[in-house]
């Protein structure tokens, strides 16, 4: 079930209500539960015994992690965690390159037969449970004994696919509380709800039919189209995953929640390292606090910590050459800003100046995030070069769709600044939300995946 | 009631009167991706016109019906009078002369992007509807490139089925392929809703063009369907000489006498099916093909082209005026085949201009 078809609406509305009629805190968390696991087991069911097995796991061995105190379980379990997402996600990519790798010998592999299924949201669920199991080793929480309590942490429905990575010391203690509803909150996600799926229908999946010709056939285009699309790409992404995102926090206002915000304008960044301060916070956070503090940090070997921690998170958006590159890319920018820090050199350049070069930089780089393969990436360079001569005209719409999304930014921005969206006469609520309706309604033809769901 | 019961009443409430107002103006709606659906509809509710063109893009941006009447006006001066703000001017000269006058207005009906059906289904309508004491069509090579084999007349049943097809195909409503629970609601929502079903009105350039369909008569709506829209409300007209008329003036085909041999012209199908309507019909009509830039003027101005024109005016009663020869400045165009601003000001006088010293026009009434 994807946020963005009508049996989510439905499913949503239907538990929701349920939630908000029963005055029992029990049978709400059981609503909860239940509402999640039919949420992830509609996609494919027997993803569910991964995800069940998974909170087993995780739920037994925190609690014998904070009995022990022992690293030894620690690593055990963080272990087990980690051989999952390694087998579903990366054992392909091993194998492929294994046999690869033995060609040079001349030895021939012949490549498994079996079909690789990968488990929706792996990576999130699975990140979520390391950073619980860590901060019960470092006590900085109680490992959780109410299983129901553990069971709606792992599975809330809201994030259990595509994020945002909440920890559990953010998620358990609302989870603990009982709710007392509120109709401004409720209101407010029906509001975030209604603009995530306009960001995500209405910008994202428009933009991604410019996207999807650009790199079907990179040779096709020209060097204005060709860098209009990288652009368009730049701006999908985000949208796709910002989209999402903003679906999940106004499901969780309307049960009450509030969860993480996971964007913060990442395309007004000045640096990268900035970038890392406003793009997939849960995740960059989560990869600041569970790898690079305790490879060393800043303290010991850091441009080796930045650049390890930086592939490691471009290898966890997908297995394959094309991630680690993007990954190393993000890591030596980081690298090269953080030695003109500490060397105090800096390049005294305006502040506009500054993001526009880091919105060219991220682009580029996203070239081998989109590419299929690395072959496809080196075509679309050539045409970013003006290898490819066409006489093209750039998409009007394609313009009007990037203009679309810079004021919707700075309009979604203010309304949600401070929740000002509460404050507005219920005239102005009305209009906007009606304005919101019909855009989605009127985009609403294509329904295409939300890119995150495969990391 | 709280806040949040209001604000859902009230946006449930918008979306119930939207649905009415859909369902109330079904048929408008209906034709609003086709422009050419549109331009016809808008030439059925303006009433009877002097004149109305029909082509492709290329007469869309060829003839302005401002510049277009405002020439045969003054050609005219004691035939016609124009129904614009020097009629109401009390202190024009011609106002006190000009009660026996008739108001001459012309319609631009050509469209772009239109298909060969679409093309023969609007004549085929606006010469039934009598829709203007003489319709000016364009037969240039660009109509029929647009046809592939066959092209038919289709009847009014038949049409209302191809336009939905169409529509619908070309907006995607329905997101084909689903099934299970998310399949029967999207068929729930799609079959009961004509919110839902046309849901491409709610786009802004669509509603502006329903908009444009229900104020037609009180803003020059023909305008709306070329670029630059905003420019031509504040862009001023061009004076052209006398002897810029005659140094641009067509071929022209007559009928005569002179026996002609069939010579299979390219597009032969659509031809032939253009022709055959063109027998079938008592108004009065004349056929033009416009001027284009040297490169596309070899595939014009061809010999072929011309004897296919002899032939035509043999077969049916009618004259053709084929401007595709004449060789116009270069900043008259904005590409090979349309014209700009400056041209289709030109055209639209100089199109005035031969009608009007032939008196095709004034034996159109």
């Amino acid at each position: 079930m994807l946020f963005n078809s009508l049996t989510f609406v439905f499913f949503h509305l239907f538990f929701v209500g349920l939630y908000w009629t029963s005055s029992s805190i029990t049978i709400r968390k059981l609503l909860l539960a239940v509402s999640s696991l039919a949420f992830y087991g509609w996609f494919y069911w027997p993803g569910l015994i991964l995800l069940g097995l998974t909170m087993a796991v995780n739920y037994v061995l925190a609690r014998i992690i904070e009995n022990s105190g022992s690293k030894k379980n620690l690593t055990l379990a963080v272990s087990l965690n980690l051989m999952s997402l390694g087998f579903f996600k990366y054992s392909g990519f091993f194998i492929d390159n294994l046999i690869v790798f033995f060609k040079l010998f001349d030895l021939n592999l012949a490549k498994p037969e079996w079909s690789y299924w990968l488990p929706l949201g792996i990576s999130f669920y699975t990140f979520q449970g390391i950073s619980y199991l860590v901060d019960v080793y470092r006590k900085q929480i109680s490992a959780e004994k109410n299983v129901l309590n553990f069971v709606v942490f792992n599975s809330f429905y809201a994030q259990l696919v595509a994020g945002p990575i909440v920890r559990a010391n953010e998620l358990l203690p609302q989870i603990k509380e009982k709710k007392v509803f509120k109709s401004e909150l409720f209101q407010l996600g029906i509001y975030y709800i209604l603009a995530g799926l306009l960001i995500k229908i209405v910008i994202a999946d428009t933009l991604s039919q410019f996207v999807d010709y650009g790199f079907g056939d990179p040779s096709k285009l020209n060097f204005a189209n060709s860098w209009m699309t990288i652009y368009a790409f730049s701006v999908q992404i985000l949208c796709d995953f910002w989209g999402y995102s903003t679906i999940a926090l106004g499901v969780g206002y309307m049960y009450g929640y509030t969860l993480p915000l996971n964007f913060d304008n990442p395309y007004i960044a000045d640096s990268v390292t900035d970038f890392w301060r406003r793009w997939h916070l849960t995740l960059s956070t989560w990869l600041r606090d569970y790898l690079y503090f305790p490879l060393g940090g800043g303290r010991h070997n850091k441009y080796r910590n930045l650049m390890l921690t930086m592939v490691l998170a471009g290898l966890w958006h997908g297995a394959s050459w094309n991630f680690i590159i993007y990954g190393f890319g993000h890591g030596s920018w980081i690298v090269i800003e953080r030695l003109f820090m500490d060397y105090k050199k800096s390049l005294h350049l305006p502040r506009l100046l500054k993001q526009f070069l880091v919105f060219q930089g991220l682009s580029l780089l996203r070239v081998f995030f989109r590419s299929p393969d690395l072959s496809t990436s080196i075509v679309y360079f050539k045409s970013l070069l003006g290898f490819y001569k066409f006489d093209q005209n750039i998409p009007e719409a394609l313009v009007l769709q990037l203009l679309f999304f810079i004021l919707f930014m700075i309009f979604f921005e203010k309304s949600t600044k401070d929740r000002s969206f509460l404050t507005w006469s219920l005239k102005k609520q009305v209009l906007v939300s009606a304005a919101f309706i019909s855009l989605i309604l009127s985009f609403a033809s294509n329904k295409l995946d939300f890119i995150y769901f495969v990391f | 009631m709280n806040r949040l019961s209001k604000y859902i009443l009230i946006l449930l409430t918008f979306f119930i009167t939207l649905e009415l107002f859909f369902r109330h103006n079904y048929q408008e709606i209906l034709i609003l991706s086709d422009k050419q659906l549109i331009k016809s509809a808008i030439l059925k509710k303006l009433g009877l016109q002097n004149v109305a063109v029909f082509g492709s893009s290329r007469s869309n941006d060829a003839f302005d019906s401002r510049y277009f009447s405002k020439q045969v006006v003054e050609s005219n001066p004691l035939i016609f009078k124009r129904q614009t703000s020097d009629v109401k001017n009390p202190n024009s000269n011609i106002l006190a002369k000009n009660k026996d006058r008739i108001s001459f207005q012309s319609f631009n009906a050509a469209s772009i992007r239109m298909s060969p059906q679409k093309y023969l289904q609007s004549l085929n309508e606006a010469f039934k509807n009598q829709a203007a004491n003489l319709f000016i069509i364009e037969i240039s090579e660009g109509i029929f490139s647009q046809s592939d084999s066959k092209a038919t007349i289709l009847t009014s049943k038949q049409a209302k089925s191809a336009d939905e097809i169409s529509i619908n195909h070309d907006q995607g409503l329905k997101i084909e392929g689903e099934t299970g629970i998310e399949g029967f609601l999207q068929d729930f929502f799609y079959d009961n809703f004509i919110l839902v079903q046309q849901r491409h009105a709610l786009k802004l350039k669509t509603a502006l063009r329903l908009l444009m369909l229900k104020s037609a008569g009180y803003i020059p709506s023909e305008r709306w369907f070329r670029s630059g829209i905003i420019k031509s409300f504040f862009a001023k007209d061009i004076v052209f000489m006398e002897e810029d008329y005659k140094k641009y003036s067509p071929q022209i085909y007559q009928k005569s006498s002179e026996h002609t041999v069939y010579v299979q012209p390219d597009h032969e199908v659509f031809k032939n099916e253009l022709m055959h309507l063109f027998k079938n019909i008592n108004n009065k009509y004349i056929l033009i093909n416009l001027p284009v830039k040297i490169k596309v003027r070899e595939q014009e101005c061809t010999s072929k082209n011309r004897e296919f024109y002899k032939y035509m005016v043999y077969q049916l009663d009618t004259t053709v005026l084929d401007f595709s020869c004449l060789d116009l400045p270069n900043d008259f165009f904005k590409d090979e085949k349309h014209l700009n601003y400056r041209g289709r000001v030109f055209f639209s006088k100089l199109l005035a201009h031969h009608l009007t010293s032939m008196d095709l026009i004034k034996n159109a009434f």
